[in-house]
C-alpha cells in the first residue's frame, strides 16, 4: 500500500514538473508575441510508463517530451523565401527608376522639354531681327540652359547608375555575412539536433537569414536530413555547402559598373551577373544596365542628333562679320555637349544669314535652323527631337509605372503569405492566456495532490 | 482560421499605410491643381502634355513673329502711303503746273524730294526698311542713287506657321526705280525744269511719276495681302492654342471637385480605420481574467 502512497508522490511530481515547464513554454511563447520570425513552441506531453502492480497496471504519471515542438510548415516558408525575391527585386528596380525619374522633372515644366522649345524659339527670334544684339545674346543664353540641362541629365542618369553599383557591392557584402552566419547555425543546428534536443530557436534565426538572403538573390535552398541547410545561386554554385561557405565578389567591368563574382575556394573567380534572376541584386543590375543606359543611350542620340544638324546649317551659313559660320556646338553626346566658346564669348559669329545671303539682314540659315525643331530627324527620319524625347520621357514614366505595379502586386502576395506564416506558426496571445489558466490549474491540481498524499501518510503514521 | 496576434497589428499597419498613401495622392492633387504629379502617374498621358507643351510654346512664339510682323508691315505700309501721296502731289504739280508761282513749285518739290528720301531711308527696330538684306546702310545717297550691293535684293522673311514663311518686299529699287527712272532724278529734273520754266522738261515728268505711283501701289497692294495672311494665321494660333491648352488641361489639371470628393470619402474611410484598429487591437484575454 505504501508503495502506491509513494508512486501518487511521483505522479504528482511528474506533473508538477511538466506543467510548469509546459507554463515555461507558455511564458517564452508571450515574451515572443512581437518578435520576427518567431515560431510559436509546444510541450507535448505523454504518458509515463505504466507499471504492475498486484496484477493490475497503474499510471506513472506524465513527461514532457525532451523535443520542444516548433510549429511550422516547411512549404510557407519556402513560399515566403521566394516572394521575398520577387519583393527585392522590385523594390530595388523601383527605387533606382524613381531616382532617374526625378532627374527628368518634366511636371514641373523645366525640363528638358522647355529647354528645347525656348532654344528653339530663340533661333526664332534671331530670325525676326537678325542683327539684334539682344536677340543674340538671348539665344546664347538659351543655348547655354539647353546644355546645362542635357549635361546635368546624363550627369544625372550616372549618377543614379553609380548609386545602384554603391548598393550592389553593399548587398554583396551583405550576402558574404548571411552565408557565413548560415554556415555557423547549420553547425549548432546539427550538433544540437543530434542530441536529439530541438534547435528552435536557430532554427528560427536561419530561416529569417535565409529570408533575408532571397530578398537580395535568387537561391535554392534544401534541407538535408542532417538539418544542415544547403544553398545554392541560380546556376548551381554553391554558396553554402554543411558549414561550409562560398563569397561573392564584385569587379568592374568594361562600362565601370560592378558585376557580381562567384569565388570559387581556389580563389578564381566566376561571372554570374548574368544569371540572377531575381533578389534586390537582379533590381538594380536590370535598372541600371537596362533602363537607364537605355536612357542614357536615348539622351545622347538626341544630343548627337541636335549638334550634328544644328552644325550641319551653321557652319554653312553667314555670321555677322561676314565670315563663314563655325559649329555652333562642340562636343558629341548628352555628356560633353557645349555651346562653341567662340560664339559664347562673340555674339557677332551666330550665322543667321544662309551662305547665299548677305549679313546683317539675311535671316535664311537661322530659320532652316529653327525650322529643325519640326524636322522628322530622329529614329530613321519618323520623329523630330521633341517626338523622340517625349517618347523618352513616356517610356521613363512608363517603368517606373511598371515597377510600381510589380512592387504593390508582389508586397501584397507577401502580405497574404506571412499572415498564412502566422495562422500557423504566430503566437496568438487569447490562445496563449488560456494555455497559461489550462497550466495553472494543472499545476495548482497536482500541488494539491502532493498535499493529499501527504495528509494520506499523516493518517496512516496516526494509526500506528 | 487562427488569428496570431501579429498578423492582426501587420494587417492594420498595412491598411493604414495604403489608406494614408490615397490621401497623401489626393491632398497632392489638390495642392498642385494637376492630375499628373509624377512621369510615372500616366506615361502615355505625359508624353501628350509634353507634347501639347511644345506645341503652346511654339505657338506663342509664332504669335510674337506674327505681331511683330505685323507692326512691320503696318509701318512699312505708312511710309510707303505717304511716299506714294507725294508722288501723287508731285504728278498733279507737273501736269498742272501753270507759269505762275513756278519757283514756289519748284520749292514744294525739292521739299518733296527730301522727304520721300528720308522715307525711303526709313528704319523699323534700326534697321533700314528698304535695302535688302543690307540693313545697317541706307538704300539711297544724298544724291538719291541706289546702293545696289550684294544682298541689297534680298527678301525679308518672317516664320508664322511650321514651315510657313511670309516675306516682305525689302528691296528699294523695286519700290522708288522704275525701268530706268529713278524717283529722285525724275524729282530733280522736275524741280530743275520748273526753275527753268522748261514746259516740256515739266511735262515729261508726268509719265514716270504715274508709273512709279503705280509700281508702288502694286508694292503696297502686296503688303496688304501679307497683313491678311498674317491676320487670318493669327486667328488661326489663337483658337488653336486654346483647343490645345484645352486638351492639355483634360490630360494633365486634375478635376478639383472630384478630388476633394475623393479625399472626402478617404477621410472618412481612413478615420473608420482608426476607429475600428483602436476597437480591435486592445483587448485580450488578459483583461477578462
Amino acid at each position: 500500500m505504501a508503495n502506491i502512497i509513494y508512486g501518487m508522490f511521483n505522479v504528482a511530481s511528474t506533473a508538477l514538473l511538466t506543467q510548469q515547464k509546459a507554463l515555461d513554454v507558455t511564458a517564452n511563447n508571450i515574451a515572443n508575441v512581437n518578435t520576427e520570425g518567431y515560431s510559436r513552441q509546444r510541450v507535448n506531453m505523454e504518458q509515463n510508463e505504466p507499471v504492475r502492480y498486484q496484477g493490475g497496471t497503474l499510471g506513472t504519471g506524465v513527461q514532457a517530451n525532451q523535443y520542444i515542438q516548433r510549429v511550422y510548415d516547411k512549404f510557407i516558408n519556402a513560399q515566403l523565401a521566394e516572394s521575398e525575391s520577387l519583393s527585392g527585386r522590385w523594390d530595388a528596380e523601383l527605387e533606382t527608376l524613381e531616382k532617374a525619374e526625378l532627374m527628368f522633372d518634366e511636371t514641373s515644366g523645366y525640363g528638358l522639354n522647355d529647354a528645347l522649345a525656348q532654344f528653339w524659339n530663340s533661333w526664332q527670334e534671331v530670325a525676326n531681327n537678325p542683327s539684334g544684339y539682344t536677340e543674340r545674346v538671348t539665344l546664347i543664353a538659351d543655348t547655354q540652359n539647353l546644355v546645362n540641362v542635357i549635361n546635368s541629365l546624363s550627369d544625372g542618369l550616372s549618377e543614379v547608375q553609380s548609386d545602384s553599383d554603391k548598393s550592389i557591392a553593399a548587398a554583396v557584402d551583405q550576402i558574404n555575412t548571411l552565408t557565413g552566419e548560415i554556415a555557423q547555425l547549420n553547425l549548432k543546428i546539427a550538433e544540437i539536433e543530434a542530441g536529439g534536443h530541438s534547435a528552435n530557436e536557430f532554427n528560427d534565426a536561419r530561416d529569417m537569414k535565409l529570408k533575408e538572403l532571397s530578398g537580395l538573390i535568387d537561391i535554392n535552398g534544401f534541407e538535408d536530413a542532417d538539418g544542415y541547410l544547403t544553398i545554392n545561386t541560380a546556376n548551381g554554385k554553391p554558396l553554402v555547402d554543411r558549414t561550409h561557405s562560398w563569397n561573392l565578389t564584385t569587379r568592374d567591368n568594361t562600362n565601370d559598373l560592378q558585376d557580381v563574382f562567384w569565388v570559387d575556394s581556389s580563389g578564381g573567380e566566376e561571372n554570374i551577373t548574368a544569371d540572377i534572376g531575381t533578389g534586390k541584386l537582379k533590381g538594380w543590375i536590370e535598372a541600371r544596365d537596362d533602363s537607364i543606359a537605355g536612357y542614357k543611350t536615348r539622351l545622347d542620340e538626341l544630343a548627337g542628333a541636335i549638334i550634328g544638324e544644328v552644325n550641319t546649317w551653321h557652319a554653312a551659313g553667314n555670321t555677322l562679320d561676314g565670315t563663314t559660320g563655325v559649329d555652333f556646338f562642340t562636343g558629341s553626346d548628352a555628356s560633353d555637349m557645349a555651346i562653341n566658346n567662340a560664339i559664347a564669348s562673340n555674339p557677332n559669329l551666330i550665322a543667321a544669314a544662309l551662305g547665299s545671303e548677305a549679313p546683317p539682314g539675311g535671316n535664311g540659315n537661322a530659320i532652316e535652323i529653327a525650322e529643325l525643331q519640326n524636322a522628322l530627324t530622329m529614329s530613321t527620319n519618323t520623329a523630330s527631337f521633341d517626338d523622340f524625347y517625349n517618347a523618352l520621357a513616356g517610356d521613363v514614366g512608363s517603368k517606373v509605372a511598371l515597377a510600381r505595379t510589380n512592387s504593390d502586386h508582389q508586397s501584397a502576395v507577401s502580405l497574404q503569405l506571412s499572415t498564412y506564416r502566422e495562422e500557423i506558426s504566430g503566437v496568438s496571445l487569447d490562445e496563449e492566456m488560456v494555455a497559461l489558466v489550462q497550466f495553472q490549474s494543472a499545476y495548482n491540481a497536482a500541488a494539491k495532490l502532493v498535499t493529499t498524499v501527504d495528509e494520506m501518510l499523516d493518517s496512516l503514521i496516526a494509526m500506528v | 482560421m487562427r488569428i496570431s496576434s501579429r498578423i492582426m497589428a501587420e494587417n492594420i499597419k498595412a491598411n493604414m499605410a495604403k489608406q494614408s498613401a490615397q490621401l497623401m495622392n489626393s491632398q497632392i492633387k489638390i495642392a498642385t491643381g494637376k492630375r499628373l504629379n509624377s512621369l510615372s502617374d500616366d506615361p502615355s498621358g505625359m508624353e501628350k502634355v509634353l507634347n501639347y507643351r511644345t506645341t503652346l510654346t511654339t505657338i506663342e512664339q509664332y504669335q510674337t513673329n506674327i505681331t511683330g510682323a505685323k507692326t512691320r508691315v503696318e509701318y512699312t505700309e505708312t511710309v510707303l502711303g505717304q511716299i506714294n501721296d507725294m508722288i501723287d502731289d508731285a504728278r498733279a504739280i507737273a501736269s498742272s503746273a501753270g507759269t505762275d508761282n513756278r519757283e514756289a513749285l519748284a520749292l514744294q518739290i525739292s521739299n518733296m524730294r527730301d522727304q520721300i528720301l528720308g522715307l525711303a531711308n526709313a528704319k523699323y527696330n534700326n534697321n533700314y526698311l528698304f535695302h535688302g538684306h543690307l540693313t545697317d546702310t541706307p538704300p539711297f545717297d544724298a544724291s538719291g542713287a541706289y546702293d545696289a550691293g550684294t544682298g541689297s535684293d534680298g527678301d525679308n522673311r518672317a516664320m508664322i506657321g511650321e514651315g510657313i514663311q511670309v516675306t516682305f518686299a525689302a528691296d528699294g529699287s523695286d519700290m522708288f526705280i522704275e525701268g530706268s527712272d529713278n524717283l529722285f532724278t525724275v524729282l530733280d529734273d522736275l524741280e530743275s525744269a520748273l526753275l527753268a520754266d522748261d514746259d516740256a522738261g515739266v511735262q515729261a515728268a508726268v509719265d514716270p511719276l504715274y508709273r512709279m505711283g503705280k509700281q508702288l501701289e502694286t508694292v503696297r497692294a502686296g503688303f496688304a495681302a501679307t497683313y491678311n495672311r498674317l491676320e487670318t494665321t493669327e486667328d488661326h494660333w489663337r483658337s488653336f492654342s486654346l483647343s490645345v491648352e484645352n486638351m492639355r488641361a483634360k490630360v494633365e489639371d486634375a478635376d478639383v471637385t472630384e478630388a476633394a470628393l475623393d479625399l472626402q470619402l478617404q477621410q472618412a474611410s481612413y478615420e473608420v480605420l482608426l476607429q475600428v484598429a483602436a476597437d480591435v487591437i486592445q483587448p485580450t484575454l488578459v483583461d477578462f481574467l
